[in-house]
């Protein structure tokens, strides 16, 4: 089990409809590891210990899902173009850093054009307690 | 049984090698589901409805279980 946090980050304004802020960008929280074996004091991951690596395709699952839950909660932008995940920070579940080879394949495909996300080399954070791979 | 991930390009290769589909039918399939969002090969309606009942068969784009799905105002936790 792990677990991804879809972030909405909204303006100050109210928005005019059902009084809603306006959504301004999104933020997803994704896990590299299912349990984790720092066992940092702050954390609570490390008391469920260290399961396993999540692969490639896992992590970018988690892009995908929220991607899909996000189109169908608020749907297009005024330009037309769909509601999505603009921000990725490895901040879930598991020490990225100990799952080095894998998360450097799914932020190529967060990166990449052609068959990918094509999200900006600054808006993705990999949050570590300090591994040197 | 677990189906493959849709990323694996060498079974998606195999896939479209079976099916004798040309490479646009590739790019249509990765274009609704970076572009589109779509997560379900049902939705996906730029591809003609045998290709969608066999790339189910075969295929998952999401290759991990949603057990549960927490939401307040400004967050979502799946």
């Amino acid at each position: 089990m792990i677990e991804a946090v879809i972030i909405y980050h909204r303006q100050d304004e109210k928005y005019n409809k059902n009084d809603q802020k306006k959504l301004n960008r999104i933020t997803l929280c994704i896990s590299s590891q299912v349990g984790c074996p720092m066992g940092c004091l702050f954390c609570v991951t490390g008391k469920l210990g260290f399961k396993r690596n999540l692969t490639r395709d896992e992590m970018i699952s988690q892009i995908f899902y929220a991607n899909n839950y996000i189109k169908n909660k608020f749907g297009k932008q005024e330009d037309g173009t769909l509601f999505g995940v603009r921000n990725v920070v490895f901040m879930g579940m598991g020490e990225p850093l100990l799952n080095y080879e894998n998360i450097k394949k799914a932020i190529e495909i967060m990166l990449r054009q052609e068959v990918g996300f094509s999200l900006s080399k600054r808006h993705i954070t990999i949050s570590t307690a300090g591994i040197i791979p | 049984m677990i189906k493959t991930s849709i990323l694996d390009a060498g079974k998606l290769q195999e896939f479209t090698k079976e099916r004798k589909l040309q490479p646009f039918r590739v790019k249509q399939i990765y274009q609704e589901i970076f572009k589109n969002q779509n997560i379900n090969f049902a939705e996906m309606t730029t591809l003609s409805k045998d290709l969608r009942e066999d790339l189910d068969k075969e295929f998952s784009v999401v290759t991990l279980k949603v057990d549960k799905v927490l939401e307040d105002e400004s967050t979502t936790k799946i």
